[in-house]
């Protein structure tokens, strides 16, 4: 496979997507050396590291699988890859249990691994790679083996956890929600070769504009397709969240600071069209212009609307769209619930 | 209908395994059979039959740990590296000890350490053959394959990615070795350590060629039968049961610690 | 309370184990070296406390082990080790460099012999002032033994072996009935194998019966009836088989019953030397051996002896009344020794030993 090249700056996260096969773990396994290339190099904070062992290269890494030692338990596991030294231990062991607390782990401490649960073990796996103050930290879709709620907590927490390291990450996965979630820039694999990178701004943007390899991006994900956006919380009281993106106030469930800046996903299945302005128990409504329609399935089409600034999408079945007849340059009413959106980011 | 199969079932199990049980215990009611309890004190008492016992035991504790310092390292070999040329041969090598009539072995361990062997030249003050460091050797040899086997086995059914993910968190290969991949194969090893320590004491025919004296146990029995029959060896066989049994307690306890560390491991 | 938790966690600390192991690993080493170089010191220290290593005939196992050791060490305060296999076989071994004995006792003398024709080729490279010395340069015969046929008091045909052993049957009819085991040793290995063949054809003689052999024995090394020296009588005492050929000494050893041969065909009588040799045995190597009076004999291999001093006192002690008193409780006929081969060869004490026993008693 390859050619592939790839850069990432200090403190932000490359998510490298992919089909699975497409050799996405390969290239994770020649950066952090357990794997050697056949030709290139890794340059790690300047120092060329192609040469070096594996354990010398100071790289975090985990695996889709926890691999949490066996025979060790929760504490054991995460102190294996630090060398106990003498001076210094108090400070360290402040800062750790800061890191664990940070996790919500704390009080797994002694427990053996063989009682955790996947997401427990994940955030051991996590604390043990972090705890060795790595240069660089690589992540092979940890959060496969997830069930969905505990999958979307965690991501929330990992984007914090992350920042705060302040070491570029590479996070490797096949969901396109990931992408939404925790990237700062983005890269597609296929086949072996970097089909695409950007950061993920540009790639909103060019998505606006119907870029057609972000058509592409979609189509090649086998996960939920996303509509995509970003606002400030104005208010947030009883698990309702009010923010603004754009002119427009919106409404989300759940609680987030006032101030934080959140980034939500709302499914084009749930986004219903009105031709006119209709009070219905959904707390979300805005006015938007359709740009244009695509062939989603046999049936089914894509109704792609501008809203100020954004660009949203719209799922519905072709008879329901002749129904209300709706076309090109239409103007005309988005609908969804509070509860369609999901927060995939906040900080 | 489904109880009706399982009664059949069962009862297939049950009679092939009490035929397999009968088999084994059958010739042990022999000893009851030829026994003479007023002697067994005194024929146990002699003095050859407790120094026998305690240089078979102490010969094969030190042959097995010979086995461990080399014989573990060489089960990860095998196990690990995968794409050595040769490897085939390898594998067969390692075997021959276990396929070869004792006896053979005894007789080509023979021509190696034997009195006029180059070897021998070379440590002109040491008794290869005849003594207790023959003992070993054949011990050694015979039970080789018990150990390196089952280690193998055992450093196989390790996950290679626990050693990756120690390598990535900073370790070298001797840390991983050490930390991860040798108690990971614990008790793999531990119950191949007790096959071939069991192997070694029972080791009779390379030890007839190698060194027929100091007598381990099994030469004793051999002897015994030889100057005055089943008669006379019954209470060394007696001794050598006992030991046994208490060699296969402890590798009872040590496969269902095996057992258990199995399950706990399932992801 | 801390402190034990320090300590223990010191204990388990892997990096003190790997020590540990390290260390256990080397003691052990080292111990085997020094173990083994020390055992062989000892070995070669002060003939006085020295250890002697006879190789013996293995019909003799159990008169050398029980009764001879215990009065060689105390008499004359040598450590004995001993092995006792057949006696072709350990001719073999002492060919073959697989065994350096001091004392080699052999049934015939005709293993010995072997030893004395041998070039010794093994030796040459290793000393080269031994070339082309011989292994063995004389032997002296110390005892006879007498063939035998032994039987188990469980066999079915026990009653019938008792007749015969009353001399109210013929033995060999009872051995030629069919689906009569009978054992013996082989004739390759084990001088009692070939005596054995060499007795059965003397009895086609001494009979006038050309078919007692054939049907007695079978082919000379008959699969069914040929047994290693060390089974052949457990397999005999537990019923598999009902009679086997034995020595005289070996069925008292065991207690168990067994039917005299006439002694024209028992190997046990000179006076019958002559007729003995109508008989013969040619082995795979292709030496013949002819039929004899069975003697036991010993000598000292030159080549491979380490104690001299040692396997002198010790043919010595054989030679005298103590060992005389054993050997005939045992059912050996005790003979005045008599030398064969290069009596100038033979250790000055034991020539002096032999020449001052009188005639037998």
């Amino acid at each position: 496979m390859g050619p592939v090249s790839l850069k990432v700056n200090d403190n932000e996260i490359l998510v490298m997507i992919g089909p699975t096969g497409s050799g996405k773990t390969t290239v994770l396994n020649v950066i952090s050396g357990l794997v050697k290339p056949d030709c290139g190099s890794i340059v790690v904070d300047g120092i060329d590291i192609t040469a070096l062992p594996i354990e010398s290269r100071r790289i975090g890494y985990t695996f889709q699988n926890p691999t949490l030692f066996p025979h060790l338990n929760v504490v054991k596991n995460i102190f294996f890859g630090v060398a106990k030294k003498r001076s210094g231990k108090n400070e360290i062991e402040v800062e750790i249990k800061k890191l664990l607390d940070d996790l919500g782990i704390s009080h797994l401490t002694n427990r053996r691994i063989q009682g955790l649960s996947g997401g427990e073990m994940q955030k051991v796996s996590l604390a043990r790679m972090l705890v060795t103050k790595p240069k660089i930290i690589l992540m092979d879709e940890p959060f496969s083996h997830l069930d969905i709620p505990t999958k979307r907590k965690l991501r929330l927490e990992l984007r914090r956890v992350l920042r705060r390291q302040a070491v570029p990450t590479i996070y490797v996965t096949h969901f396109e929600d990931d992408v939404y979630s925790l990237a700062d820039s983005v890269s597609l694999l296929q086949n072996g070769m970097i089909k695409y990178t950007d950061r993920l701004e540009s790639m909103l943007i060019r998505r606006q504009n119907n870029n057609p390899t972000f058509g592409f991006l979609s189509n090649t994900l086998s996960s939920i397709q996303g509509n995509y956006l970003e606002g400030n919380v104005i208010n947030s009281k009883g698990g309702l969240t009010t923010f603004n993106v754009g002119s427009h106030l919106l409404e989300a469930l759940g609680d987030y600071s006032v101030g934080s800046k959140i980034g939500i996903l709302v499914r084009p299945e749930d986004i219903i069209l009105s031709r006119e302005v209709v009070k219905t128990s959904a707390r979300n409504l805005v006015k938007a212009k359709v740009a244009e329609i695509t062939s989603y399935d046999v049936g089914i089409v894509d109704v792609h609307m501008i809203v100020d600034a954004f660009h949203i999408t719209s799922r519905i079945t072709e008879e329901a769209r002749a129904d209300i007849s709706i076309s090109q340059g239409d103007d005309i009413y988005a609908i969804f619930k509070a509860s369609s959106p999901q927060v995939v980011r906040e900080e | 209908m489904m109880g009706k199969n399982l009664h059949g079932f069962n009862l297939f199990i049950i009679i092939l395994s009490g035929i397999a049980i009968v088999y084994i215990s059958y010739p042990l009611v022999t000893i009851l059979i030829f026994v003479e309890p007023s002697k067994l004190l005194d024929s146990l008492s002699r003095p050859q039959v407790g120094s026998a016992l305690i240089l078979s035991l102490v010969s094969a504790t030190i042959s097995t740990l010979l086995l461990s310092l080399f014989g573990i390292p060489l089960s990860y070999f095998l196990a690990r590296y995968k794409n050595f040329p040769g490897k085939f041969v390898l594998r067969i090598i390692v075997i021959i000890p276990l396929v070869l009539p004792p006896l053979a072995s005894g007789a080509l361990l023979l021509g190696v350490f034997g009195p006029y062997s180059p070897l021998v030249k070379t440590f002109p003050g040491v008794e290869f053959t005849q003594s207790i460091l023959g003992i070993i050797i054949a011990q050694t040899y015979v039970a080789s394959p018990f150990m390196v086997l089952s280690s193998q086995s055992a450093f196989e059914s390790v996950d290679e990615s626990y050693e990756n993910i120690a390598r990535v968190l900073g370790k070298s290969r001797f840390e991983t070795f050490f930390r991860v991949s040798l108690p990971l194969a614990k008790t793999g090893i531990v119950i191949g350590s007790i096959l071939s320590w069991v192997r070694a004491v029972g080791e009779l025919g390379a030890t007839m060629m190698m060194a027929y004296n100091p007598h381990t146990i099994s030469i004793q029995i051999f002897e015994d039968n030889a100057i005055g029959g089943l008669r006379n060896a019954i209470p060394d066989i007696m001794l050598a049961i006992i030991l046994s049994i208490v060699a296969i307690l402890i590798f009872y306890a040590a496969r269902k610690k095996q057992r258990e560390h199995i399950l706990r491991f399932k992801w | 309370m801390e402190l034990l938790k320090q300590m223990l966690l010191f204990l388990t600390n892997d990096k003190f184990i790997l020590f540990a192991a390290a260390l256990s690993f080397a003691i052990a080493f080292s111990m085997l070296i020094i173990g083994g170089t020390a055992i062989s010191y000892q070995q070669q220290t002060s003939t006085k406390n020295g250890k002697v290593f006879v190789m013996y005939a293995a019909s003799l196992i159990k008169t050398f082990e029980t009764s001879l050791r215990p009065s060689f060490e105390q008499n004359t305060g040598y450590k004995y080790t001993g092995e006792g296999r057949g006696s072709v076989q350990i001719a073999n071994m002492i060919i073959d460099g697989q065994r350096r004995p001091d004392v080699f006792v052999s049934a015939g003398t005709i293993p010995i012999m072997k030893l004395m024709m041998n070039d010794s080729n093994i030796a040459a490279d290793k000393q080269q002032e031994q070339l082309h010395r011989p292994l063995a340069q004389w032997l002296v015969r110390f005892a006879s033994a007498e063939m035998v046929i032994t039987y188990s008091p469980i066999s079915r045909f026990h009653l019938d072996l008792d007749k015969a052993k009353k001399g109210e049957l013929p033995w060999y009819q009872i051995l030629s009935e069919p689906g009569f085991k009978f054992g013996r040793t082989d004739p390759e290995l084990d001088p009692k194998g070939y005596y054995t063949v060499i007795a059965a054809k003397l009895a086609n003689i001494y009979y006038k019966d050309q078919n007692i052999k054939q049907s007695i024995l079978g082919q000379d090394r008959n699969p069914k009836q040929v047994f290693p020296e060390e089974t052949l009588k457990t397999v005999l005492e537990s019923g598999q088989l009902d009679a086997a050929a034995a020595y005289k000494h070996e069925a008292i050893a065991r207690g168990l019953p067994y039917i005299t041969l006439p002694s024209q065909i028992n190997l046990a009588n000179p006076a019958f030397s002559d007729f003995y040799k109508k008989a013969s045995y040619t082995l795979d190597t292709g030496e013949t051996v002819y039929g004899e009076p069975i003697y036991f004999s010993a000598t000292i291999p030159e080549i491979t002896v380490d104690n001299l001093a040692g396997a002198i006192s010790f043919i010595g002690f054989l030679l005298s009344t103590s060992a005389e008193h054993i050997l005939q409780n045992q059912g050996l006929n005790y003979i005045k020794p008599i030398i064969e081969g290069q009596v100038d060869k033979i250790p000055f004490p034991i020539r002096t030993i032999i020449n001052e026993i009188p005639a037998p008693r």
